[in-house]
């Protein structure tokens, strides 16, 4: 796609001559100055730095849809008041949608522009990830983060929103930031990930660090669950953790915490409340024994799944028995 | 109940106290409790009691303060004693002493804004300051950065704790927020300081009951949510006997210069 007008000139000539030539082109010319506005293909930052004229001038209401949602959210984050999200989601759903993802994919490259135009671009990923349930820009979100971690940027609201909607089956990306050359990342997503054991703050091998988060995650990803903890709650807040009943039952954890009477069968109910009142190493020795069984011979953990539970202690321990000689 | 070297402690030190002081409350729970706490001299003891009245003390004359409540993005700090980070803490800066760089975080105080989850650490350093010979904390403390629960120096020892027998007054404990309204994250949950009298204190909240800071956070839920805020049953803890190891080793000569413990209790 070609540049827009006012694309190039930001770029070129900075953003003080856009605004300057800008205020030229509407006192010349006020319908090709919207023209350029309303253009398909121009970059938020465009429009941003174009905020202040426009409002001055009067031409909000000559934007088209997309431009007007972006600048009525630049006005909202700039005035310093409550965001309402009422007003946010007011309109055609698509639209907003849409400008919303405009704003973070097009403004996601001028990133640092001002700390205002980083507000903005941080309440357009609040307004997709948790107003309308987008998930499709967190790639971009979790790359906001780590750019900014390296740059000592404010990280802290696109870190809660990205963990806040973060699938726990997508937590490979991050494994793959361990193998990063820049040691910013390394350090980040070792702080992230640090609820894997084995991850170690103090091992220079990225390799190695990057292979044990992998075959965790991928041995784990099915069971895992967002605990809500974060930096404001405590200290080195572990972000997710396996839950032992789905890691027992080999159902995805989701399904168990948010739907457990509807999704499961009224035997798993019973197995799910026998095992509830066991000791938490006890729990442990299950659900890994289920998950081992389940992996290598399905009809072997079907029948220990429906033996007793001193059966199923029984064998489970036998099996660490044997690993342990 | 309370051992100091294995032997019971009987109630005759509570006579040290009144019943409504932070040491009178905190001793009555310890000593009622089914749970054991291990002392290993009186010093230690004592010394955790002072620390505790410190940290209420502290979190009331916060409260007393002008310190705003200000999300990271517009956080601010006296630029004399600190460098304001990109990411909205606040870094000691060289050159400066840490001691009176904490005090002038209350002497201060309006030119100052940060969050909930700061302003603890913010107490914590204060208690510690006002506990500790200047030297000493100078000494265990030079670099100080404050950033919620972030960067924490490992000599302060903060631990927390997923659950304790008894909650005692000067623990730091937090009410979640699960279902905050997106638009206002710094909602999400409330740091808190447990007072001697049941109260707690919140920076941004101020000094309140449990339930009425459960009506603040549920007023900034999403609309039409119907999960309550709630409170966690964690605890955040010093590490009261790496402390008082620490000031009782510290040399009598240059504690001599600040006042003593003995001097604290008896305040």
């Amino acid at each position: 796609m070609s540049i827009a007008l006012f694309d190039e000139i930001r770029i070129y000539y900075g953003s003080d001559k856009l605004a300057t030539i800008f205020r030229d082109m509407v006192d010349n010319n006020v319908e090709e100055a919207l023209k350029s506005l309303n253009q398909r293909n121009l970059q938020f930052p465009s429009l941003f730095v174009l905020h202040n004229e426009i409002n001055n001038i009067g031409l909000n209401e000559r934007l088209n849809n997309r431009n007007k949602y972006a600048l009525d959210l630049i006005n909202q984050v700039l005035a310093d008041e409550e965001l309402d999200s009422d007003r946010l989601q007011s309109g055609n759903i698509q639209d907003n949608l849409a400008a919303a993802r405009w704003i973070l994919e097009s403004g996601y490259s001028e990133d640092g522009l001002s700390d205002e135009f980083d507000q903005v671009l941080d309440t357009s990923a609040i307004v997709l990830c948790k107003l309308y349930n987008d998930r499709s820009c967190l790639r971009t979100v979790e790359n906001l983060i780590f750019d900014r971690h390296r740059k000592g940027s404010y990280t802290y609201d696109l870190t809660w929103v990205f963990f806040e909607t973060l699938n726990p089956q997508n937590l490979n990306t991050l494994a793959n930031r361990l193998r990063s050359a820049n040691p910013k990342d390394v350090e980040l997503a070792r702080k992230f990930l640090n609820f894997i054991p084995d991850i170690d703050n103090r091992s220079n091998d990225a390799r190695k660090q990057h292979q044990i988060a992998s075959r965790w995650i991928n041995r784990n990803q099915n069971f895992l669950y967002f605990t809500g903890s974060s930096n404001q709650q405590t200290i080195d807040p572990l972000r997710y953790a396996v839950s032992l009943e789905a890691k027992y039952l080999q159902r995805p954890a989701g399904g168990i915490m948010a739907e457990q009477s509807r999704a499961l069968r009224k035997e798993e109910v019973t197995y799910l409340d026998n095992f509830n009142k066991l000791d938490d190493d006890v729990k442990l020795l299950l659900s890994n024994c289920s998950d081992y069984l389940c992996r290598s011979d399905r009809y072997k953990w079907s029948k220990w799944l429906h033996s007793p539970l001193e059966k199923q202690i029984e064998m489970a321990e036998r099996m660490v028995g044997n690993q342990n000689d | 109940m309370i051992r100091i070297n294995g032997n019971p402690v009987d109630s005759s030190i509570l006579g040290q106290y009144g019943t409504n002081t932070v040491e009178g409350k905190t001793l009555s729970i310890l000593m009622t409790s089914s749970q054991v706490y291990n002392y290993s001299s009186l010093n230690e003891l004592k010394f955790e009691l002072t620390l505790r009245r410190s940290i209420v003390n502290a979190a009331k004359d916060l409260n007393r303060s002008r310190m705003d409540f200000l999300v990271f993005r517009k956080s601010r700090c006296n630029p004399e004693f600190w460098y304001r980070t990109g990411e909205g803490g606040f870094e000691l800066k060289s050159g400066v002493k840490p001691s009176d760089a904490i005090k002038d975080i209350y002497i201060n105080s309006s030119k100052y804004g940060t969050e909930c989850a700061t302003a603890m650490v913010i107490v914590y350093y204060k208690a510690l300051v006002d506990v500790l010979p200047e030297a000493l904390f100078n000494r265990m403390f030079p670099r100080i950065y404050l950033m919620n629960w972030q960067h924490l120096d490992n000599d302060m020892g903060i631990v927390d704790y997923m659950r304790v027998a008894d909650y005692l007054p000067g623990d730091c404990r937090y009410f979640k927020n699960p279902d905050v309204d997106p638009l206002k994250p710094e909602w999400q949950g409330e740091n808190v300081f447990l007072l001697e009298n049941g109260l707690y204190y919140g920076h941004g909240i101020g000094i309140t009951s449990g339930d009425r800071i459960i009506e603040a956070l549920n007023r900034r839920r999403r609309r039409g949510s119907t999960i309550s805020a709630y409170l966690l049953p964690s605890a955040k803890r010093m590490n009261f006997k790496y402390l008082s190891s620490q000031y009782y080793s510290f040399s009598p000569g240059s504690r001599e210069d600040y006042y003593s413990i003995n001097t604290l209790i008896s305040n």
